[in-house]
């Protein structure tokens, strides 16, 4: 199954009467846009756009997404969700390069406290804070939801992550018919079959409305370990569904832009033969599910014959154990691995840094601590709300952005803690 | 610069095991592997004393052991104060640890050796500069030289550099870094140098685990007071002491006197790390008060008459340490004999 | 925590949905908790049935409080 991933590299975006593209500049319509994100649970949306460099903060993420369409090959991008379930991750793919479609908005926590709240977050898209982040770096269109009263949290979440998906793909459209800047061959055919053969464990959250992964449009509550081919990801078969988030969140365009996917992908036939991705998901609440994940991801790291898989973490908390558990039995079988993970050892780092681990854990790379105290200065701007929410267990105590920040730790950082290793960051021990 | 050097009987000249009873004595000149140590300062400071004792001394008589170290360092002056090398030689390591500690409280910096497994290594890593050294003595020279570098660096007030670039054992405060490559290539790197056989560096260590040896078991069960716990953040509904969400570095607790039954309602929970709405529904099911209280005065005496509480998210282990032994202080003090943990 | 409690000479029962993960935290005496959410208990029992479920973890757990162990270990509800 071959994929051809077209770039059109975007390095400006203005509001225009019409979405096209001239060069690298995106012109894009207001109105196309309302149009193409309409729905009774946004009252009205506000459209922003924050160059890479500009001092700006942009507050209150959903979701990222990178605007993409396939003008060849089954299926379209986002299959299950804006279009039919039909297999995808062949014939050719546009996407338009250094842009990020950002869906923003204040939603309504309707009561919610504890897990079930949409976690308030922020980027930097300057300063110390944007390279913290995976979305510093992109030209940002920002979406500013307005939420409709009387919804439920399903429905906002539904009108969030199609508002999200139905931009990225009507921007995508500019593409049509052009010619692209690059074309990379996406190809999981062996021509060195000598080479060690490796596999990506790609661990997803997905638990209620709040932290919610689609595969093909089905809500991943249930998964156990599945298969995925790697081109699927690029034509976003996989799709992040949560409303809000925060250091750990894993958004659509990293779903899309996944660098432990590209990593394989680029060394393929070079350095080994990448196989496949194995989709799961941590935070089983009972034991024996942990074990069953654990069992059948080593048992498909098997049968795919890999000799080496990479794994990362999926959210916070008692999901390594999951992954710890499927590390161990695979070192077992005699595979090796590798685990990209976040460190939580408290604001001076002098805690150990994991919930849990195996001895088999022998190979880790950290990707910085969430824990630690975040100072950070001002923004020129701020594109969103200048207050956010933090503390949802006392109902919310609202915090202001708009100024110097000094946080006790980085989980109002989206995406701070570098979950699939995009950032540079990295623990080193004083 | 006036160094004072501490040695243990070995070392000292003194004699094997049958002389680890030696009491603290002072030389006032270099012993032993000091005099290569004075060579490798050269001019740059003086070993004015060394303090040699028993490896046994120290370990059996702490008190006496520590302030004769201390009448020393202040009698002799010393700048800085150097300890060993001792290797993995683990009563010579522990009184270097011990002597070094005591050169801290009078403000004297002090820098030891130690192999880093040797036991007093992780019990003094966080506190005490330590140069990293061979199991034997084997790397007597390199650990002399990386002794003499630092204890001149101490005693001029210069600033110790990161542990990388200076020699010592990191004192286990793991920062935020921005480094050459990205997570996910140093990653990617690490899988295929684990797949050619090449040596790596893991990036995050395992951990040492905890043990402890148990507490005896209940002797009557039937005349104990028990005492439940729970890291499931349950308390009184509105939360009144607005205990945190996660990274719980606070415990509470609430009376439960009188009641037979938690009523839904008039409890919640606060976790921030799994689904409440089980235990918001019914908080037996993460405080069991309605059996507890049945098998009350019958299999077991009696329920305390308050259950303690905390968020057991993302909470750090120093933390928990800290609130285990908070607790455990004030359920000794109320009569408690035994715990029901009950964990999220 | 059940570290420090045992430490200072608490005999700790730890009701836990994740047993290995509490030994591998260190705790002595570890009974197998239903789900993390709700580990004294199964809501989707009738209410007769969760709560006799819950009489046999207490009891477990009482019962590993009077037990001496040598080593971590995990009790199951009978």
């Amino acid at each position: 199954m071959q994929l051809e991933l077209a770039s059109f590299p975007i390095t400006h975006v203005t509001l225009g009467e019409a979405t096209r593209l001239d060069g690298q500049h995106l012109s894009v319509s207001r109105e196309q846009l309302m149009e193409a994100v309409a729905n009774p649970a946004i009252a009205g949306v506000d459209l922003q756009v924050v160059h890479p460099g500009e001092s700006a903060r942009i507050t209150q993420l959903s979701d990222v997404v990178e605007p993409r369409v396939k003008v060849a090959g089954t299926g379209d991008v986002f299959p299950g969700l804006l279009g039919p379930v039909v297999s995808v991750g062949s014939g050719r793919t546009h996407r338009l390069d250094g842009l990020a479609v950002m869906i923003s908005g204040d939603v309504p926590w309707l009561g919610a406290s504890g897990l079930f709240v949409p976690r308030n977050n922020f980027v930097d898209t300057s300063g110390p804070g944007a390279d913290l982040s995976p979305h510093s770096g992109t030209v940002n269109l920002v979406l500013r939801l307005r939420f409709a009263d009387g919804f439920s949290h399903d429905e906002y979440q539904r009108a969030v992550v199609v508002a999200g998906l139905r931009a990225a793909r009507q921007l995508a459209l500019a593409t049509v018919g052009l010619t692209p800047a690059d074309v990379t061959i996406r190809d999981l055919s062996v021509s060195q079959p000598a080479l060690p053969r490796v596999a990506y464990a790609y661990q997803v959250q997905s638990q209620g409305v709040f932290m919610r992964t689609y595969l093909y449009g089905r809500m991943l509550d249930e998964l156990l370990p599945t298969l995925v081919h790697p081109n699927e990801l690029a034509d976003g078969a996989v799709v992040a569904g949560g409303l809000g988030g925060g250091a750990v969140k894993l958004t659509t365009w990293l779903h899309q832009n996944n660098p432990l996917v590209d990593g394989m992908y680029s060394r393929h036939g070079a350095e080994w033969n990448f196989v496949g991705v194995i989709l799961h998901r941590g935070h089983y609440y009972q034991y024996e599910d942990k074990q069953r994940v654990a069992l059948q991801l080593a048992r498909s790291a098997q049968l795919l014959r890999a000799d080496g898989v990479a794994f990362s973490l999926g959210g916070g908390g008692n999901n390594i154990t999951e992954v710890m558990l499927a590390i161990q039995e695979c070192e077992r079988l005699g595979i090796k691995t590798v685990l990209l993970a976040w460190e939580h050892g408290g604001p001076s780092g002098a805690d150990y840094p994991l919930p849990f681990a195996v001895p088999e854990a022998a190979a880790m790379v950290s990707t910085g601590s969430m824990d630690e105290p975040l100072v950070l200065p001002a923004m020129d701007r701020v594109c969103g709300d200048s207050t956010i929410r933090v503390r949802p267990e006392l109902g919310g105590v609202p915090i202001p952005v708009d100024g110097p920040l000094d946080l006790s730790n980085g989980y109002e950082l989206f995406g701070g803690a570098n979950p699939v290793g995009w950032q540079r960051t990295g623990c080193i021990e004083y | 610069m006036r160094i004072v050097h501490f040695l243990n009987q070995f070392y000292g000249r003194l004699g094997g095991e049958e002389a680890a009873d030696t009491p603290v004595r002072v030389v006032d000149a270099p012993v032993g592997p000091g005099t290569r140590l004075q060579e490798l300062l050269g001019q740059r400071a003086d070993i004015v004393a060394t303090i040699v004792c028993g490896d046994n001394v120290a370990a059996e008589e702490p008190s006496t052991f520590r302030d004769a170290v201390q009448r020393i360092l202040q009698e002799r002056l010393a700048d800085v104060f150097v300890a060993g090398p001792a290797f993995n030689a683990g009563r010579y390591g522990l009184a270097c640890g011990a002597a070094c500690c005591v050169a801290a409280e009078l403000g004297v910096p002090s820098v030891t050796a130690l192999y880093p497994e040797n036991p007093a290594a992780s019990l003094y890593r966080r506190e005490l500069v330590i140069v990293p050294t061979t199991a034997t003595a084997s790397g007597m020279q390199a650990a002399l030289t990386r002794l003499a570098d630092l204890a001149v660096r101490l005693g001029n007030g210069d600033a110790l550099g990161p542990p990388w670039v200076y020699g010592y054992l990191p004192h286990g405060f793991r920062r935020v870094e921005l480094r050459e490559k990205t997570a996910a290539d140093r990653a990617l790197d690490m899988l295929a140098a684990r797949l050619r056989g090449e040596p790596f560096q893991t990036e995050v260590p395992l951990p040492d685990v905890a043990r402890v040896d148990p507490a005896p078991p209940i002797a009557d069960l039937s005349t104990a007071t028990l005492a439940v716990v729970t890291t499931s953040a349950l308390v009184p509904k509105g939360n009144p002491d607005k205990l945190r969400q996660s990274y719980s570095t606070e415990w509470r607790s609430y009376s439960i006197a009188g009641l037979e039954r938690l009523e839904p309602g008039a409890w919640e929970s606060m976790h921030g790390g799994f689904d409440t709405s089980a235990a918001n529904a019914d908080p037996h099911q993460v405080v069991p008060l309605d059996v507890l209280r049945l098998l009350e005065g019958a299999t077991f005496g009696r329920l305390h008459d308050r259950y303690f509480v905390t968020a057991g998210v993302g909470t750090a282990v120093s933390a928990a340490q800290r609130m285990g032994a908070e607790i455990a202080a004030e359920l000794l003090s109320s009569g408690a004999q035994g715990v029901i943990l009950t964990a999220t | 925590m059940s570290v420090e409690l045992e430490r200072r000479g608490l005999p700790t029962a730890v009701i836990s949905a994740l047993p290995p993960v509490a030994q591998e935290l260190g705790a002595n005496r570890v009974v197998r908790g239903v789900k993390i959410p709700h580990p004294c208990g199964d809501p989707t029992l009738e209410p007769d049935a969760d709560r006799a479920l819950r009489l046999r973890i207490v009891r477990a757990a009482l019962k590993s409080l009077t037990q001496p162990t040598s080593r971590p270990t995990i009790f199951d509800p009978a």
